[in-house]
């Protein structure tokens, strides 16, 4: 479960949020719609803890799973290794077991083929995939995707909406998006 | 297809070969136009005078000598860079201290140190001084400048992720600071090489080659005077051919 109680946010002169009160309930899906600049990525670096709040208090489970609207993927680390840090501690220690568990999310997201790739190899759709493989990969409660289709044509779009929505199962998602049709079935939350 | 061209790495010896050679011709040529040994010796000449000294077993020790003041020099002077440049982007307060005192070592003609350097130390440990003060700012700021330049969003995802502390240094910091670290001692070993055997010069320590090339000016042996030369340059090469060699790994930015 996430909470969010009276949450003041700025930057400098702008106000982000103004006694912004909100609740995500676990199990749960929430769509964060609205248009650009209304607070979506702001809210969501709130609520991940890389933002402080001038006022007001959030409450937020230990481990978040986070795809960030950049790709910020290793740029000296194959694609697999990327998706590979992501995973559990004792997982990675065994490295032929997580490179091998990293492939499999890579082959989930259409990339088999790029695992050993390096990122400035990668076209931006490509990229976009490899950083949702890795937070797909990285285990816990709350998955927080922003704009995480960013980039994909209609069919991949489809195919990786699916996919988190299975990962999603018994898991908290908060999901960033432009496309009304995302939030099909889950709650929408319009901001701004 | 098999062809009968030279594989790249042949070709770029021959390239090599002939541009040692041009210049070489073009020295014998001005030797001859010159015509007075004390002026300029003819390369063969040179190259005879270095054939007596290598045997010698002197030439080796005063060589071996400066060699070692040189590594001495490079390895403390990228110690304390590495020291100093960790504290000054941890510390702001360091930082304010330090990097004025380095940019002014930077600007600092060198024989300045040396001259004062001599008033203070002996001849033998002036050279080592020198060596290190010229290592010492140039891998600082190329250390400094790296750790600026950072991606902070790199630093986010790695909290994020859950990394702590060891794996954001090994897996962020290292490789994004490495392939700087390693160009700046790359750069740092011909300027170190250069002042220490600029200190020996003037300062004439008892086994150098800096000695040797004073004495060999002052008996006006030039042949002597560009055979260490020569005996220099090649040693430069070959110890930055070495370092280039040893770094290779950590100079590409990409990790396996």
């Amino acid at each position: 479960m996430i909470e969010l109680r009276d949450v003041h946010m700025a930057y400098g002169e702008k106000t982000v949020f103004s006694g912004l009160s909100l609740r995500f309930d676990a199990p749960g899906a929430y769509a964060l719609l609205g248009p650009s600049g209304c607070g979506k990525t702001t809210l969501l670096r709130l609520i991940a803890g890389l933002e402080t709040p001038q006022q007001g208090e959030i409450a937020r489970p230990e481990r978040l799973s986070f795809c960030f609207q950049e790709d910020r993927l290793l740029p000296w680390y194959s694609v697999a290794q990327n998706v590979a840090l992501a995973l559990p501690r004792e997982v990675q220690r065994d490295r032929p077991r997580a490179l091998r568990l990293a492939q499999e999310w890579l082959a989930r997201v259409g990339l088999q083929g790029e695992a050993q790739a390096y990122p400035d190899a990668l076209s931006g759709g490509m990229k976009r995939r490899a950083a949702l493989a890795r937070a797909l990969a990285f285990d816990a409660p709350a998955l927080l995707l922003d704009e995480p289709f960013r980039a994909l044509d209609e069919q991949t779009h489809a195919q990786m909406l699916a996919l988190v929505r299975e990962r999603a199962r018994g898991r908290l998602l908060l999901l960033v998006t432009h496309d009304a049709r995302d939030a099909e079935g889950m709650t929408a939350v319009t901001l701004g | 297809m098999r062809s009968n061209a030279l594989c790249p790495r042949a070709k770029a010896l021959l390239e090599r070969a002939g541009v040692l050679a041009f210049y070489a011709a073009l020295w014998a040529l001005a030797a001859h136009w010159v015509d007075s040994p004390l002026l300029l010796p003819t390369p063969l000449a040179v190259l005879r005078r270095l054939g007596m000294l290598l045997p010698s077993s002197g030439f080796w020790l005063t060589l071996g000598a400066t060699l070692l003041r040189t590594l001495l020099a490079y390895l403390l002077g990228i110690a304390f860079a590495v020291l100093l440049a960790a504290l000054c982007c941890r510390f702001r307060a360091a930082e304010l201290l330090v990097s004025p005192l380095l940019s002014a070592v930077r600007a600092t003609p060198v024989t300045s140190f040396i001259v004062l350097a001599l008033v203070w130390l002996s001849s033998a440990r002036v050279p080592v001084l020198t060596g290190f003060l010229m290592t010492l700012p140039v891998v600082y700021s190329a250390l400094t400048q790296a750790v600026r330049a950072i991606d902070a969003r790199l630093l986010e995802m790695a909290r994020l992720y859950r990394f702590g502390r060891a794996g954001t240094l090994r897996r962020v910091l290292l490789p994004a600071v490495l392939p700087a670290f390693v160009e700046s001692c790359m750069a740092a070993i011909g300027l170190c090489w250069k002042a220490v055997v600029a200190a020996e010069v003037i300062g004439v320590p008892r086994r150098a080659v800096g000695s040797r090339l004073y004495e060999a000016k002052i008996y006006l042996e030039t042949d002597s005077l560009l055979a260490w030369t020569l005996m220099l340059v090649l040693l430069s090469v070959l110890l930055e051919a070495l370092l280039r060699r040893l770094t290779r790994r950590f100079s590409e930015v990409r990790h396996d």
